[in-house]
């Protein structure tokens, strides 16, 4: 019963008069005071249940903006600890982070959710831990064959009996970082066999026999080797893979903090154990690997049968196998193609197709790093190159030149000629008439806006001198506007990621812009000077 | 050469910073050289907020004696894959995640690749070594 309420009502039904704290100023603050402190006081009193029923009370009776203040408050005093990056990352970068992790916390990422899966099993992780131990399958995964390099790696692991890996595939929560550390300490005397040490303190061995009298029913004829067979018959405990520490202590001790080493096998055999440990062991982790390993799916055993028989995967065919030699064709679809000099334009040619890749200007991609994120990366020869950074266009080259066995090169004199060491880096201007942005075509995007292209249109003498030496241009295939409809070979397409937030944004722009005549918007020749003017112009006009 | 630019971050305001500072962003010398380096140019950051710019010039501070990498060279990648953050940069990157986030963000966009790869070392070290269900929270 507040002092507050009763006194209002008493001035209110006795002296009637029109006097009220509420009409005061100076009252009404007072009141406000004196009723917070009785709150505070209640609050004080309360228990932490009446205290929860009461701010769930409070929060029914908040508006949405007294809540987004509470929550600013909240995050200010929590800050926030648990942000899954991959949401508010791009690919690439999440892709950037994930590419310091080993093997084993890969693994482990790949349990954690559908997206995480998708990103950690992905070739351009796996891709770069395979060519470091000079793995190459035998063949050319295509582009659609999702986590083929993270499959390869693990076949390979196996094959190459490195006894550590498996395990580090096979995720193991078990061990946290610092046990690892303690495990490091202990290798140098693990040269000699030693009791596993969760059986028991005592030092004979013979102990873990008799405890283990169940386990050892299934192994009667193995009964002399007791404590192996024994120890290996329980799946999935620490102690399980510590077992296998001797004769892989060498390759484990390094590999623990970062990833695997490879050592050839028979580094293990300078260590001093005798020729039957040795022969226990295989057994012991012959046993063991059935037990934890899924079995191999039918993708990963007809990967097996193929690197066995040195056959190419079905798709591909044979021709394709013996030939390749992926450390110059740096494995990939998109990457086919190669350095010609380093003057930073390439012209490179594979056959039936030219690749030319220009290096877009400052202005280019600056303009596309407002809008959207680089959508992937190109490796040349060694090299890694941002795809926003440069344009590729591909060519068919003519027919008769196709049998020529060897890669040929073709000068394009207007390319040339602007390509030298002041302009390279305008090349871009000389090059394009205009940029339009444009949205991906409906047959090709589905009702996706998760991609916007970049669309440079050629100069005339461009387009003549390219047409003189190759056949046709493979263009991206989109429906441009009615007036943008023109031969394909006159524009080549840069493909952007948009950031995920601003999908429905981007559905919306494009949408207006597909309704005005030109199709897309449209820059031309743009003066160095007036480069930021015109951005702020671009992107008012996109209305960020 | 010498001098200070003007940046103007996403909500409008201006940050001077001396030009061998800022060198170390890619896109912000490439942007020099093309506009040509007046005086009197703003330079817009529109992808970037005030703070995370500020912190941003902060780490260009420290380390703008650092000789400049080139991210395509073999052995800066071997060595990047084996190096540890160094001290005074992880205790710069001792912030809360949302703002590690818009660092990478901006580290990206602006094309400072020791920033980026400092930052994104930090978060797979937080993720290192945890079991799925810890990686989830």
């Amino acid at each position: 019963m507040s002092f507050g309420k009763n006194g209002t009502s008493k001035s209110v039904g006795i002296k009637m008069s029109t006097w009220t704290p509420q009409s005061n100023g100076e009252a009404k603050e007072q009141m406000f005071h004196e009723r917070r402190e009785l709150v505070s006081k209640w609050w004080n009193k309360w228990n932490g249940q009446q205290r929860a029923e009461v701010m769930g009370n409070l929060l029914g009776v908040c508006t949405n903006k007294q809540i987004r203040i509470l929550q600013d408050k909240l995050d200010e005093r929590f800050p926030s600890e648990r942000i899954d990056f991959s949401r508010q990352l791009p690919r690439k970068l999440s892709l950037h982070i994930l590419k310091f992790l080993d093997p084993r916390s890969l693994s482990r990422c790949a349990q954690v959710s559908w997206y995480w899966k998708f990103l950690s099993e992905s070739d351009e992780l796996w891709r770069p831990k395979c060519l470091r131990f000079g793995w190459y399958p035998p063949y050319k995964p295509s582009q659609f064959e999702h986590g083929a390099w993270k499959h390869f790696y693990i076949l390979k692991v196996t094959e190459q009996a490195v006894k550590p890996v498996p395990r580090d595939i096979i995720p193991d929560p078990v061990k946290s970082a610092r046990e690892t550390k303690k495990i490091k300490k202990q290798k140098p005397p693990a040269k000699v066999w030693e009791p596993p040490p969760w059986r028991s303190n005592a030092p004979r061995p013979t102990e873990t026999h008799r405890n283990n009298v169940l386990d050892n029913s299934d192994f009667k004829k193995t009964s002399q080797k007791t404590k192996k067979s024994v120890t290996i018959s329980r799946p999935n405990t620490a102690a399980g893979s510590r077992y296998t520490r001797p004769q892989s202590a060498a390759p484990r001790s390094r590999s623990q903090s970062r990833s695997v080493q490879v050592k050839p096998p028979t580094d293990a055999a300078a260590y001093e154990m005798n020729s039957a440990t040795i022969n226990q062991f295989a057994m012991a982790l012959n046993s063991s690997r059935s037990i934890r390993e899924a079995p191999l799916t039918p993708h990963q055993l007809s990967l097996t049968n193929q690197i066995k028989s040195g056959m190419g995967a079905p798709g591909y065919g044979n021709k394709s196998m013996p030939t390749l030699d992926f450390s110059t064709l740096n494995m990939g679809a998109s990457t086919d193609f190669e350095m010609a000099n380093d003057k930073s334009i390439f012209l490179p040619c594979f056959l039936k197709q030219i690749s030319l890749l220009f290096r877009l200007s400052t202005f280019g991609f600056f303009l596309m790093r407002e809008l959207a994120y680089p959508l992937k990366k190109i490796f040349i020869g060694t090299k890694k190159i941002e795809c926003d950074s440069y344009a590729l266009i591909k060519f068919d080259t003519p027919y008769s030149e196709r049998d020529s066995p060897k890669k040929f090169s073709i000068a394009i004199p207007e390319l040339y000629k602007s390509c030298d060491k002041a302009a390279y880096l305008y090349l871009f201007y000389s090059i394009c008439h205009r940029v339009c942005l444009f949205p991906p075509s409906r047959e090709y995007r589905g009702d996706n806006y998760n991609t916007i292209y970049m669309k440079i249109e050629f100069r005339q003498g461009v387009l003549n001198a390219l047409r003189a030496h190759t056949t046709f241009l493979n263009g991206m295939k989109f429906k441009p506007g009615d007036k943008l409809a023109c031969p394909q070979d006159q524009f080549c397409a840069v493909e952007f990621e948009v950031p995920h937030r601003q999908h429905s944004e981007f559905k919306r722009k494009f949408k207006e812009i597909g309704h005005s005549k030109e199709g897309g918007t449209t820059f031309c020749d743009y003066p160095h000077k007036r480069l930021c003017q015109e951005m702020k112009d671009c992107l008012a006009f996109l209305g960020w | 050469m010498s001098g200070i630019v003007t940046l103007v971050s996403q909500d409008q305001q201006k940050i001077e910073v001396e030009l061998n500072v800022i060198r170390q962003s890619k896109v912000i010398s490439g942007m020099l050289q093309d506009l040509g380096e007046d005086e009197d140019t703003e330079y817009p950051i529109p992808n970037v907020s005030h703070a995370i710019l500020k912190k941003i010039i902060e780490w260009c501070e420290q380390h703008k004696e650092d000789a400049p990498v080139d991210d395509e060279d073999p052995s800066y990648q071997e060595k990047k894959r084996t190096a540890e953050v160094p001290r005074w940069d992880a205790e710069f990157l001792k912030v809360d995640q949302g703002t590690l986030f818009e660092i990478i963000l901006a580290a990206n966009y602006l094309d400072i690749c020791r920033l980026l790869d400092f930052a994104c070392m930090t978060v797979a070290d937080q993720i290192r070594g945890k079991t799925p269900e810890e990686i989830r929270k």
